[in-house]
């Protein structure tokens, strides 16, 4: 068949090449993930041990005499989350907390520190069972950077 | 110019398609691994139903989580276990008796 033709010797330094510019690209898409995995790791550690903060202590009903209710929340306590949260996460990263009821109310409005959904390249969320008034909810902790 | 073995064009292209579907097929296949349940998440959040249906046992959980038989044929499970104290719980003979018994909470992603 006539065509444009190529050596052997041009083929293999093409392939060579190529596949030199792929290992290349290979490592440091490796080296991209891992530094990103770390990074969440760290966000997925803050986000977790916060929500357990949360659910047994900070958002913990007490109760005259001073027992903690691990897991059943009062809204009175919210605050006490959003505050602690805004002096334990500082910019760069930022944080929302929102506990989902079975149906939409507003005792327990949307917290956060600048919010997760705008230039932010990774988040971790933590999702945690809480009681309040007869019925079961879902608190969720996003933490991003 | 060096005589050689000759390629046509054609060769040439099919051998760099097939390289790019094949490091195509290896970023797909490397990006499908990466996914893995954390069991510690799923036995906090057991914790959390054990402590919810210990405040009310009736309480509708969110739609998100499964528990107990829902959970069997599910592949990541967390599970507790907790010592607790009735005055009418079944002992192993199926005695009813006072004393300290295990019970358990499964829970699974729903």
């Amino acid at each position: 068949m006539k065509g444009q033709l190529f050596t052997t010797d041009v083929l293999a330094s093409v392939l060579i090449v190529t596949i030199i510019i792929a290992f290349t690209t290979w490592e440091f898409e490796q080296v991209y993930n891992r530094a990103s995995d770390i990074q969440f790791e760290k966000l997925n550690s803050l986000a977790t041990d916060i929500a357990q903060m949360a659910v047994k202590n900070l958002l913990a009903t007490r109760t005259a005499n001073g027992v903690i209710l691990a897991n059943s929340v009062n809204e009175s306590r919210w605050n006490l989350l959003k505050a602690k949260m805004n002096e334990l996460i500082i910019p760069p990263v930022a944080y929302e907390a929102v506990l989902n009821g079975p149906t939409p109310d507003t005792t327990f409005s949307e917290i956060g520190n600048g919010g997760c959904s705008y230039a932010k390249t990774n988040a971790a969320v933590a999702r945690r069972i809480v009681y309040y008034y007869g019925a079961a909810r879902e608190l969720s902790i996003k933490v991003c950077s | 110019m060096r005589k050689g073995v000759f390629f046509t064009m054609d060769a040439a292209f099919a051998l760099y398609i097939s390289l790019l579907v094949m490091s195509t097929l290896m970023i797909i296949l490397e990006a499908s691994t990466n996914y893995s349940n954390d069991p510690t998440v799923l036995m906090r959040l057991a914790q959390d139903v054990y402590e919810v249906k210990s405040y009310d046992p009736a309480a509708r959980l969110p739609s998100f989580i499964k528990t107990d038989i829902d959970c069997n044929s599910a592949e990541d499970i967390g599970s507790v276990q907790k010592f607790v104290y009735s005055d009418i719980g079944v002992d192993a003979s199926w005695t009813t008796k006072a004393g300290v018994y295990v019970t358990s909470q499964k829970v699974c992603y729903g």
